[in-house]
């Protein structure tokens, strides 16, 4: 039998419990709660759907009167039902394409189907029966954006996507009257990608030149004189006049000379073939591609410290010239996105020739081409100025940032667990602002007539904030623990001292009740 | 004291019951079909190009195991490397992690080498290996941060970043001891099947991948890509939930097991294929055979659009790069 407490050692006992208890509930479960809750700084998200919205309705560089574009709309038999006649819907189609309709771009006006000279599209009709007339609907997948000037005169422009039909806006709009109405542009998705490649900001860009020579080559002194410092200067001058942001990028260009014996992969195209027509008619991107792989390009390891920048521009050109021992040696030039391009000497080892292909291959590969223009009788290359050229690389920019903020923002809402440290918000203030410059630059310069390429930096600048604040080291994810786990942890370090606190607590209780009562 | 043990029994089911709440609650996290489905519609469409061509080639391997006793695992990393590199990817773009050195481990009969196979033809520690990650850098920390590029770019080396972008497709082989939903690095951590499944949505969401074929070799390898909820990506696991993963044969040598199972067979097919092949990822599921592999090898295909029969091998072991042939259109 248990001797009775004391009422000393009953005062002592509730004294401790309650001691006890009070460090857990006031120090421990504070502390506990601090270094286990994954610290999330908030992000200004609501900003961010701010830049994409804005994005989205044309940066504020669209005219306010947005041409009328005139079509002529067939209307198919399923939506002549329960008597609606096409006046009906024809009115029904103009309410839709109301003034603040979110495509910024043109407006809809019906005509006389019978103008046949008119682009023509027909409307399909979604049938309820519960709505009076039958519902129309123009579903975004169907959107067509159509580029008319004012005056209607000059290009037609299809371009599918807004932001292609913006970019296309921009370069085409009011600016390029060629007096034909039938002629297009091609294909404004090439364009898009022919942007990507070339307009995006890079604060050093590498050229790097190799020549690649048999050792029994007859022609490997002029090699070697055809990399003399003219035509590295040419090359240079040619990729600054391309490369038109080259007052805040920096170009460096690095050559080096490679010799060897046997004709390296050569086999690889040829095949073994004698016949060298043949084989220039039958060279594959796939076996240019595996020529590659037979390489030992080594010039990057001269870049190591340039290239650790995420916002560097790496390029190789390679002149490979077969021994003179080869049979046959084809002549072809190819180029691989962000890799560079290659020019293998056939027969005629024409050097004036291998540096204007090169000079092309630079023009491919860091800037948009041209824009071809086609009608029925001829196509015109039209290419944009130095100036365009800017702006579009800054709008490119732009979208690179808002793309790359937007993924930030569902990354950040759908992994709970990821923790958001302080210098991510900073980083994303920051890109915010530099978008907002950029934006109030591309209307400042609205007249062309500023030589300073102010948006096209703070555009870059933006983007390299975005893609800095996205892939910061310290935003990683929690690891995932089961929940046995934790209880398997939890317990062994909690229930030895839980138990006896609760134990303790319960008896405190149970004494005070019996005491009341 | 019957007090005590009324508070012990209280206790235990209120740990019993959080338990099952923490798991309830965890797996309902996950999509349903349903939802899943509209998920990858919204995610393929919102992406632009997302369903265009690869432009080029980039592979992860993987081996996570330590000791001389997991020599297999090993091996096993360093054949896909050297099928991979055959192939055409070149060291550039491949991310090599071996968690252990067997080739110099004082227990290695034939030093400096390593063999998947007993009767050692090919050495696979060959002087033309290029090993980015080895030994105790091989973490799930790490290897999370290579997959996300989370990683302190003033000290990484880009030889050791994975620098893909929207068209690049990504192979990716684990191979190690794994459970149920999760594997184990350096017998001293583990990665979750939910880890992966978001360290693969940042992939998408930061333009990172074009495709990935994912490929683990472990025991209940299955259940590493049950938890995957991205687009465009192809799994294979060599094993079924509550299955074990086994080895193909020892060498009496070397001492150990020198290769397993389903990378054997892996292995076998891809032996027939070269850079020009025109197999397909079909043919080559086709090719595992429960009896010879001695586990069910599983294949998720939900989250990839492809055909199987349109995919050919070479789109994620072997290279290709863009090429365009240039127009002789010499204006000056």
């Amino acid at each position: 039998m248990l001797h009775p407490e004391s009422a000393e050692a009953v005062v002592l006992r509730r004294k401790v419990v309650l001691s006890f208890w009070a460090v857990f509930v006031i120090l421990g479960l504070p502390i506990w709660i601090h270094t286990t809750t994954i610290h999330r700084t908030p992000l200004p998200l609501s900003a961010v759907k701010g830049l994409e919205n804005e994005l989205k309705d044309g940066l504020g560089l669209r005219s306010d009167d947005s041409p009328r574009l005139r079509v002529a709309v067939g209307v198919k038999e399923s939506c002549l039902v329960g008597g609606t006649t096409t006046g009906e819907i024809g009115q029904e189609l103009d309410r839709l394409i109301r003034p603040d309709h979110t495509s910024p771009l043109f407006r809809l006006e019906l005509v006389n189907a019978r103008e046949s000279a008119l682009p023509r599209y027909t409307l399909d009709c979604i049938t309820s029966d519960r709505t009076p007339l039958p519902k129309t609907t123009i579903s975004e997948a169907d959107e067509i954006n159509l580029y008319i000037p004012a005056d209607n005169r000059g290009p037609v422009i299809i371009a599918n996507g807004l932001y292609d039909a913006f970019v296309a806006d921009f370069l085409f709009f009011n600016k390029h009257n060629l007096g034909s109405n039938n002629q297009a542009v091609s294909d404004t998705a090439g364009i898009a990608s022919t942007i990507d490649r070339g307009a995006t900001y890079a604060d050093a860009i590498h050229l790097s030149f190799t020549l690649l020579v048999g050792l029994d080559s007859s022609t490997s002194k002029r090699q070697v004189e055809a990399l003399s410092p003219t035509f590295q200067l040419e090359w240079r001058d040619h990729a600054e006049n391309v490369w038109n942001t080259l007052k805040s990028s920096e170009l460096n260009r690095y050559v080096t000379s490679i010799t060897f014996d046997t004709d390296i992969g050569l086999q690889h195209i040829t095949g073994g073939n004698s016949d060298r027509a043949g084989v220039e008619q039958d060279v594959s991107p796939e076996k240019l591609s595996s020529l590659l792989d037979t390489w030992d390009l080594q010039p990057i390891t001269l870049l190591t410290t340039s290239l650790n920048s995420s916002a560097s521009k790496v390029l190789q050109f390679v002149y490979f010239v077969p021994p003179d021992s080869a049979n046959p040696k084809p002549s072809v030039s190819f180029t691989i996105a962000n890799w560079g391009g290659v020019v293998i000497a056939g027969e005629s080892r024409d050097l004036a020739h291998t540096m204007r292909t090169f000079k092309r291959q630079i023009d491919k590969l860091l800037s948009p081409v041209s824009f071809t223009l086609v009608d029925a009788t001829k196509s015109r290359k039209v290419r944009p100025s130095r100036h365009e050229f800017a702006r579009i690389a800054t709008i490119m920019n732009l979208r690179g940032a808002v793309e790359t903020l937007s993924a930030l923002s569902r990354l950040v809402t759908s992994l709970q667990e990821m923790a958001v440290p302080s210098k991510v918000r900073e980083l994303v203030d920051n890109a915010v602002m530099e978008w907002h410059s950029a934006v109030a630059n591309l209307h400042a310069d609205g007249d062309y007539s500023a030589s300073e390429y102010r948006g096209l930096r703070h555009a870059a600048a933006a983007a390299q904030f975005a893609r800095q604040a996205v892939f910061d080291k310290d935003m990683m994810l929690n690891m995932f623990v089961p929940f046995e786990h934790k209880i398997a942890v939890y317990l062994p370090l909690l229930g030895p001292v839980i138990v006896p606190l609760i134990a303790g607590l319960r008896r405190i209780i149970v004494e005070s009740r019996r005491k009341e009562k | 004291m019957n007090e005590l043990l009324k508070i012990l029994v209280l206790a235990f089911a209120a740990c019993l019951a959080l338990l099952s709440a923490g798991v309830n609650a965890r797996e309902q996290t996950v999509l349903d079909d349903a939802t899943l489905k509209q998920f990858l519609s919204d995610q393929l469409g919102a992406r632009e190009g997302a369903t265009g061509k690869h432009a080029n080639n980039w592979a992860v391997l993987v081996s996570t195991s330590r000791f001389w006793f997991n020599y297999r695992h090993l091996a096993n990393a360093l054949s896909m490397y050297r099928t991979v590199k055959r192939l055409g990817i070149p060291d550039s773009q491949i991310i090599l992690m071996l968690a252990d050195d067997v080739a110099c481990n004082p227990r290695n009969a034939f030093p400096g080498t390593v063999y998947n196979n007993a009767d050692r033809a090919l050495d696979l520690y060959s002087n033309n290996i290029e090993v980015d990650y080895r030994g105790y850098e091989v973490t799930v920390d790490t290897f999370l941060r290579v997959l996300t590029d989370k990683i302190d770019r003033t000290t990484t080396p880009r030889s050791k970043r994975l620098l893909t972008d929207e068209h690049s497709n990504i192979f990716i082989y684990l191979t190690g001891h794994g459970g149920n939903e999760f594997l184990k690095f350096q017998d001293a951590e583990e990665v979750s099947a939910f880890d992966l499944a978001d360290a693969f949505a940042q992939m998408w969401e930061t333009k990172r991948y074009h495709e990935i074929l994912f490929m683990i070799d472990t025991c209940q390898a299955n259940t590493m890509y049950s938890k995957f909820y991205s687009p465009n990506v192809l799994a294979v696991g060599s094993s079924e939930l509550d299955e074990s993963s086994y080895s193909h044969h020892a060498d009496s040598d070397v001492g150990v097991a020198v290769i397993d199972r389903f990378t054997y067979y892996n292995l076998e097919f891809l032996e027939k294929v070269d850079k020009g092949s025109e197999l397909t990822m079909k043919d080559l599921f086709e090719s595992y055979d429960p009896v010879k592999i001695h586990s069910h090898a599983g294949v998720r295909t939900d989250l990839y659009k492809r055909n199987l029969s349109d995919v050919r091998i070479t789109d994620f072991f072997g290279n290709v790069q863009a090429v365009e042939i240039d127009e002789d259109d010499d204006d000056q």
